[in-house]
């Protein structure tokens, strides 16, 4: 325990330089004013962002994505409440509430309670994190091929189940991502596979490029192209923010509750933080004295989701951190920020990188402090933002977005593959297909074939022997199959209880 | 009724043209060696995994042929004719970026999707696109250190 403070100590001390306390500053101001347009979620917003850490050191460019990160997630928050319209899909729960309160003429206060629930739905989540992480880390060093492909499966299995709403789909965009991630060398044995003859996909397709395209560009598109009334935003004087004693009072309780509860759901693989706000804004109002009152304008209805989707957002780091596992898209592209900046995440991460570990973590809880000290006085300014004509800033974004694209291997080759991407995101997403499953699928391919092969070469190509000797991946693959027959079977009941197959 | 059989159509078509897309893809690892289960080769994963695909999109397919549901409610309201502008902008863009250079193409097309967004007049638009693609061209070789492609000609 002593331990572990005195390296979040040596953590802190890194990371409280003047440039990287610049780093967080514009991180969160950069996340903040990105995530306050409509349209593009978190990982839209980490994508289009991130060339802007290249020739960064490692720490500063850590610092500065975790300020994007947490920014854009506050970003959302503030269109959500003003405007009607979640920025992000994390963000849906707040509207409910948060945008009755501003109609009331309290969107100051709904707008403070957003701010004071995120930090301390973080803080508390970066609690978690740090002891969930380290101790995960020191367990999983002792994991080897077969309990990371079982790790995988079961991650995968849980995304498709929980977080789609068609398993089907979710089982294809998987797959689908696995293949897409077996595009150009493969890693034992060099063969080129998938490349056509291109010798561009011989380095295989570049993750943040495709998040680029099938989050970016899909979204941009459809922000461009499906005629939408910009939602008028709600006036409020900056006097009206602050909360009194009685406020607090009303939604201590709820932070809390909402936060333990987010980390714990955030911490299932595929859950991610948009579940996590549905259930803690379900269990607030089971447990309210007026339950009737939630929808109509109630500051607890906005701490609620607030604080449990940052707290699940720390949980979700949780796997990526200690396993080099990501299990959500914002995580995933987070991870790939890592290696751009020459960190791999991981069992070792930890015990071989200290300073960067602690570092991250003391930066996340500066950050934190940051986000609540320059979002509460500039919320004005981002909800100015908001009248800005959108018709002018999506196509601006377009292009930056591009730029970034080239930036990540300075290839022209790739800013093609994300118009690709973004035409067939754009698609399939209408079409109800898991966007996150694919883009996870993709990001785990590697991962997931080289443990599978190498647990096959181990065990002679028999998979029962190999969970027999391994009992840890055993559990771990038999809770993931039994999730995969409840999720099927649940599917075919109501598919066949509602309609027949008419639906 | 005939716009409801198209709406049904449209979920048949792009399922058929999912699994006629899987399909051609697998065709592609034709060459790989799949190996054995003891000796897995560079096949073994790829083929697997597009075998699953193959047989998910073929259930798929079945099933959209017996559902009634209509198209999905995000493509009702998309003005494609400004959806096909958006798309060709962006791919003329990348086409032409390395012949007429990254500051030139990217004030043209963006000058083009201004237009295509409704802005009405031609100076304020042709402000806004030298402006802008400047000021990226600015940041990117400056701030970042990002060589952007230059004209052919240049």
């Amino acid at each position: 325990m002593l331990q572990t403070f005195a390296l979040l100590g040596q953590g802190f001390l890194d990371c409280l330089t003047l440039m990287n306390i610049f780093c967080a500053v514009v991180g969160c101001l950069l996340g903040s004013l990105i995530g306050v347009l409509p349209g593009l979620g978190i990982s839209g917003t980490v994508a289009i962002l991130l060339p802007i850490t290249y020739g960064m050191s490692p720490l500063s460019a850590l610092i500065m994505i975790s300020g994007i990160y947490f920014g854009s997630q506050y970003g959302g928050a503030i269109t959500s409440i003003l405007v009607n319209i979640p920025g992000e899909s994390t963000s849906i729960v707040t509207c409910f509430d948060g945008h009755p309160l501003a109609k009331r003429g309290m969107a100051g206060k709904a707008l403070s309670t957003a701010a004071i629930s995120s930090f301390c739905g973080g803080m508390i989540g970066m609690v978690g994190l740090t002891f969930a992480a380290s101790t995960l880390a020191k367990v999983a060093l002792g994991f080897g091929k077969v309990e990371f492909f079982s790790i995988v499966v079961f991650g995968l299995i849980l995304l498709t189940s929980i977080s789609g709403k068609n398993q089907l789909k979710g089982l294809i965009v998987v797959c689908l991502g696995v293949v897409l991630g077996c595009i150009g060398l493969d890693d034992l044995y060099g063969t080129v596979r998938f490349t056509f003859g291109i010798v561009d996909l011989y380095k295989g397709i570049s993750f943040v490029t495709f998040v680029m395209g099938v989050y970016g560009i899909t979204e941009l598109m459809g922000a461009i192209c499906i005629p939408e009334e910009q939602g008028s935003v709600m006036d409020f004087r900056m006097r009206d923010q602050f909360l009194n004693g009685q406020d607090a009072k009303q939604i201590w309780k709820t932070i809390i509750r909402s936060s333990i509860l987010g980390f714990g759901v955030g911490l299932v693989p595929g859950a991610g933080s948009t579940l996590a706000t549905f259930f803690a804004y379900g269990m607030e109002r089971s447990l309210s004295k007026h339950p009737e009152k939630f929808g109509t304008g109630l500051l607890e209805g906005v701490a609620a989701p607030e604080a449990a989707n940052n707290a699940a957002m720390y949980a979700g780091m949780v796997p990526l951190l200690s396993l080099g596992l990501p299990f959500t898209s914002s995580m995933a592209l987070l991870m790939s920020a890592f290696i751009i900046h020459g960190i791999t995440p991981g069992p070792l991460f930890i015990a071989e990188n200290p300073t960067l570990f602690w570092g991250l973590i003391a930066s996340m809880f500066v950050g934190n402090v940051l986000l609540l000290i320059i979002n509460l006085p500039l919320v004005g300014i981002w909800a100015s933002l908001l009248k800005v004509d959108f018709n002018i800033l999506m196509p601006l974004i377009t292009f930056i977005t591009f730029a970034g694209g080239y930036a990540i291997n300075y290839s022209v080759f790739d800013m093609g593959v994300m118009v690709a991407c973004g035409f067939v995101g754009f698609f399939m997403s209408a079409c109800g297909y898991n966007m996150a499953a694919l883009a996870v699928g993709l990001f785990l391919s590697s991962t997931l074939e080289n443990s599978f092969l190498g647990t096959m070469t181990l065990y002679h190509g028999n998979l029962l022997a190999a969970l027999i000797d391994r009992p840890v991946a055993a559990v771990i693959l038999g809770i993931a199959v039994i999730a995969l027959v409840i999720s099927i079977s649940k599917s075919l009941m109501q598919y066949f209880k509602k309609d027949g197959g008419k639906q | 009724m005939k716009e409801k059989v198209l709406q049904r159509m449209n979920k048949i078509v792009a399922a058929l043209l999912l699994l006629i897309g899987v399909v051609a893809l697998t065709a592609a690892l034709r060459d790989l060696k799949f190996g054995s289960f003891a000796k897995p080769q560079a096949g073994f994963a790829p083929i697997i995994f597009s075998i699953g695909l193959i047989i998910f999109s073929a259930i798929n397919l079945v099933i959209e042929l017996f559902r009634k549901n209509s198209i999905p409610e995000n493509l009702k309201h998309v003005d494609w004719k400004k959806w096909f502008l958006y798309m060709s902008i962006c791919i003329a863009y990348v086409f032409f970026i390395k012949k007429i250079g990254f500051t030139v193409d990217t004030f043209l097309c963006l000058l083009m999707m201004l237009k295509l967004t409704g802005q009405r007049g031609i100076l304020k638009p042709l402000i806004i696109s030298a402006v802008f693609s400047v000021i990226l061209w600015a940041l990117f070789t400056y701030a970042m250190n990002v060589a952007l492609p230059a004209a052919d000609w240049f």
